[in-house]
């Protein structure tokens, strides 16, 4: 791609530029203001390091500004032609030589930016912040954004120095903008992004580390900030320990939590890779001590529902309970579903380090043998949990519904329950299959009759929900849950049987999730909106269903399926999943409808956490929020706080506040709720702190409390601009940290992956190295085909692998729709290989970072 | 020399290809490949040279190289999709326009052009 040819400059000119003013483009010149200039890199698909600008809080590291948006066109800065000249003279080629002199005398060298602005999402934003990963390799530092539709992008090397490598940053966005001409001549505007350092030193000396030699000498590296320290003693690698610091500074080790090379230590690695870190600061763990010793259940506010036959569906062996339910069949058919959750709101507030941890942490992490919580344990699995038999407060959201499923009713309170039964998914699933009875829950103690008698309910309802769901278009493509475990010192798969119960609660749950969404983004109430987080998930366009529906014909023809197999015009994408799903007769046409199915969930992109309502198309519905685990997602956490403060808010209106007098109080219950007091000047945070105590208050106390905060509130000087901005910057950040920490997840999955597999395979290769040229023979089904490489699943173990281009052969294309790869194999044979065909493959070689496989002839 | 030197020849074909002298271009691109022949920007811009230059044979080489080794920059393979249909790979070229499409995502200039590639390539199932 070559984009128009913009006036020249002096190639002499250094394009390294400072000013003053504004970013802009002027006639391909890049001049900018502040602190730096700007900088190219030319490597593929490089895009423009933009030399830093802005300055960052406490916290923070201002590294460099960047653009993850923009890429150069590919031209040359004048240090990059001089480097050229230089390798000419080495290479001795002098056609090249001669080329490049012209390159230069035609003062080809510009900047002529190719904007892409490929990041513009259904909201039309740029994202506000950008998690990725920072690699260096052969000597590039670049910045890969977990986003795929954005651009890697270079580092100087300067710049990046202090960051660290293979491990999320963050890229957030500056203030500024860069107006550039993008490839077809077009005024572009472009975000810039600084990238930082997500997570500093703090701890204050307690620690949780990993051996690590350093010339042979034992050290601690700390898991959160990378540290080193010196370790006394001897000590194998890969040691997991939580230690402290003491008086002298000395480190002392306090515990041992997995030993060196075991696969929990390997799986702590991965851990350690993300900065994952179990420790949490002194300062909230005594905050957790503090919720333990007093849950607040004295609130008088609390609506009694301790003697309602709440239940929890969970694992076995849950300790962090988020939800119980209460399940009510009306005498016309109709349901009243009560979806209780943990009430994490009320335990941890802003101005408690326990909601910076939160913030900070974005979530609680699962990875094979290791849970590293977004909370201590005494808040999650104690204080806040929705425990059985024990007494607990829960937001409780109401829903009443007709026997069709049609949404009559909804509301919140905060409320106290005592969970009833802690039960699994297996025990009921088993139990409505009429397998099994279910006379004990998890903990040992007898099911009351009262709970038994919701679970036909519970099935009714849920049937009737997911109905609803294909009604409404979802998809849901057949995909078996594969969950990697440890077992004797070895990673291993082990399949998670889809069962009745969990497919029943995902539906409560989706739509506790929708109601709760929807209360925050439908206020009720004029001129006062709430700040909702929402996960959206865009919709794949016309074009790409098109190209859908030809690939999979062309997967069927190839495979010599029925044309019945195909998916036909008309017909809805669920609907045509659904029959693929029921078509098999055999294990390799089953084999072959997973390929098909797994096409429509090549074309789906992630979703994500936004402020605005937008469509999900995986569950297709519109404003899905995330309420049901608020001990495990701070999004969680920040619905409940402003959903709580919206029921307050609601409470005033009904006992006669003015609508016009509701703002300011809504301005504040806000910054109560969401907001730090440090943030807010200490007379605006004493104003904040009243507004959230309304929430305790009913009746005629609650409306002389809130006319008293009224006249307090006019007397008060107007909000700063800060003020007004705090809120939504929490907000931001509580979204930020959201997709941060899906994205920590997700690289996690992939590096345990990565260890699954070296423990799955580790035999085969040894055979190799034994002596055995040829590793065992795996069969398996070609699931995807790109230009560059096949996705594979295997029948044994179940797990998919990738055979690039180099463990192919050369001249690799793709045809029949995408249905076919041709490559010749190195043999000089000409070879073609069919999405959704049987295939045989063997691991070949480990290259250090990740194993090969070869197609079998 | 390694692939940073590699890297300053990409950049200097590039900025013949921005200037349009596409011999230069072409010329500057094989001394990187020279020195690094796993570059897709390299066999990028030399395929998108050959391309301008008429010679479609050498640019499909060059870019379905490019598209192998980066199968994520998806102009690339547009580009090869559209040289592949010029030389009557129809195929070819509509399977890796209908890739672009799958996998492209908000790039609507991309998207149209991909959209119109295919959509030529197609048959029409009406005709008699």
């Amino acid at each position: 791609m070559v984009g128009p040819r913009r006036p020249g400059f002096d190639p002499t000119t250094p394009i390294v530029t400072t000013g003053g003013g504004q970013v802009s483009n002027t006639g391909g010149v890049v001049e900018t203001s502040a602190t730096g200039g700007v900088t190219t890199t030319n490597e593929a698909s490089q895009p423009i390091a933009i030399d830093a600008v802005e300055s960052g809080g406490s916290r923070t590291t201002p590294i460099v500004v960047a653009s993850a948006t923009i890429t150069n066109t590919g031209t040359a800065t004048v240090s990059e032609l001089s480097a050229a000249h230089e390798t000419l003279q080495t290479l001795g080629d002098p056609q090249a030589t001669e080329a490049l002199n012209r390159v230069q005398r035609r003062a080809a060298v510009e900047v002529p930016i190719r904007a892409r602005v490929a990041t513009a999402r259904a909201n039309g934003r740029m994202p506000g912040e950008v998690p990725g990963i920072l690699r260096e390799r052969q000597g590039r530092i670049t910045f890969y954004p977990a986003d795929e539709s954005l651009l890697p992008f270079e580092l100087d090397r300067a710049k990046a120095d202090g960051l660290p490598r293979d491990v999320l940053l963050i890229a957030r966005v500056t203030k500024k903008e860069l107006e550039v001409v993008d490839e077809r001549g077009n005024n572009v505007k472009a975000t810039l992004y600084t990238l930082r350092q997500e997570r500093q030193a703090k701890l204050g000396g307690c620690f949780t580390g990993i051996v690590d030699l350093v010339d042979g000498t034992p050290h601690l590296k700390d898991l959160a900030t990378g540290q080193l320290h010196l370790l006394e003693g001897t000590f194998k690698a890969g040691t997991v320990v939580a230690g402290h610091v003491d008086a002298g500074g000395r480190v002392v080790l306090d515990q041992t939590i997995a030993v060196g090379e075991s696969a929990q230590a390997r799986s702590w690695t991965v851990a350690a890779g993300q900065r994952l870190d179990p420790t949490f600061p002194s300062q909230a763990v005594d905050e957790a001590a503090a919720i333990l010793k007093n849950p607040g259940l004295d609130d008088r506010s609390l609506v009694d529902r301790r003697s309602e036959p709440f239940f929890a569906i969970d694992n076995h062996g849950s300790k962090d309970i988020d939800q119980a339910m209460r399940l009510t069949r009306r005498s016309d058919g109709g349901f009243v579903l009560q979806y209780a959750l943990a009430d994490m709101a009320h335990a941890v507030k802003p101005g408690m380090a326990l909601w910076d941890e939160a913030l900070q942490r974005g979530a609680s992490f699962y990875l094979p043998g290791v849970n590293v919580p977004m909370q201590p344990r005494d808040v999650c699995e104690k204080g806040v949990s929705l425990n059985a038999h024990e007494d607990h407060r829960a937001v409780v959201i109401t829903v009443e519904l007709d026997s069709n499923g049609k949404i009559e009713k909804t509301s919140s309170e905060r409320a106290v329950i005592r969970s009833q039964a802690q039960l699994t998914y297996p025990g009921v699933s088993a139990f409505l299959g009429g397998k099994a009875g279910i006379d004990k829950d998890d903990h040992g103690h007898d099911v009351p009759k009262a709970v038994k008698d919701q679970l036909g309910v519970f099935q009714a309802l849920g049937s009737v929900l997911q109905r609803q769901a294909h009604q409404r278009g979802m998809v849901s493509p057949e995909r078996r849950e594969m969950r990697i475990g440890l077992d004797g010192g070895k990673f291993l798969l082990h399949e998670v049987e889809s069962d009745l119960a969990s497919g029943l609660n995902a539906e409560l749950s989706i739509l506790a999730n929708c109601m709760g969404a929807s209360q925050l983004a439908h206020t009720g109430i004029p001129g006062i909106e709430a700040p909702g987080i929402f996960r959206v998930h865009p919709p794949p366009g016309p074009e790409k269903l098109e190209a859908l529906r030809r690939l999979v014909g062309a997967i069927v023809d190839a495979n010599h399926a029925p044309a019945s197999w195909r998916w036909q015009q008309g017909e809805a994408l669920n609907d045509w999943v659904e029959r693929v799903r029921a078509l098999p007769t055999t294990e390799r046409e089953h084999a072959l409808a997973i390929a098909l199915q797994n096409q429509v969930i090549g074309i789906q992109v992630s979703s994500e956490y936004a402020r605005e309502p937008a469509l999900h198309s995986g569950l297709m519905v519109e404003g899905y929020g995330r309420f049901t685990a608020p001990m495990r997602e701070v999004v969680g956490l920040l619905s409940h706080a402003t959903l709580v403060q919206l029921e307050s808010l609601k409470r005033m209106r009904a006992l006669g506040v003015a609508d016009a007098d509701l703002k300011p109080l809504w301005q504040h219950l806000l910054l109560g709720a969401l907001v730090r007091p440090s943030e807010l000047s200490a007379e605006r945070a004493a104003l904040a702190k009243r507004a959230v105590e309304l929430e305790t208050l009913r009746g005629p106390a609650l409306l002389t409390a809130a006319r008293a905060l009224l006249a307090d509130l006019a007397r008060a000087p107007a909000l700063t601009d800060a003020e007004k901005k705090a809120v939504d910057a929490t907000v931001d950040r509580a979204v930020s940290s959201g997709n941060s920490s899906r994205m920590k997840q997700k690289q996690c999955d992939n590096a345990s992956t990565r260890l699954l597999f070296d423990d799955l395979f580790r035999s085969d290769l040894a055979g190799i190295a034994a002596g055995n040229p040829n590793a065992p023979v795996r069969e398996g089904t070609v699931l995807n085909a790109s230009p560059g490489r096949l996705t594979v699943l295997l029948k044994n173990p179940e797990v998919e692998v990738k055979i690039g281009r180099e463990d192919l052969g050369d001249a690799m294309l793709l045809d029949r729709d995408g249905a076919e790869v041709r490559y010749t194999h190195k043999n000089g044979q000409q070879c073609s290989v069919l999405v959704g065909a049987a295939i045989r493959i063997r691991a070949s070689h480990h290259d250090g970072e990740k194993l090969h496989f070869a197609i079998v002839d | 020399m390694g692939t940073m030197d590699a890297r300053a020849l990409v950049a200097a074909a590039a900025s013949a290809a921005q200037a349009l002298q596409w011999d230069d271009a072409v010329a500057l691109a094989k001394a990187a490949l020279a020195i690094d022949a796993g570059s897709p920007r390299a066999w990028s811009l030399l395929g998108l040279a050959h391309e301008a230059k008429g010679d479609l044979a050498e640019a499909r080489t060059a870019l379905e190289r490019a598209v192998s080794l980066d199968d994520l920059d998806l102009a690339t393979s547009l580009a090869c999709a559209r040289v592949q249909a010029k030389l009557g790979a129809v195929g070819p070229a509509r399977a890796l326009a209908s890739y672009v499409l799958l996998k492209e995502q908000n790039a609507p200039a991309l998207r149209s052009e991909a959209q119109a590639l295919a959509k030529s390539l197609t048959p029409d199932e009406r005709r008699p």
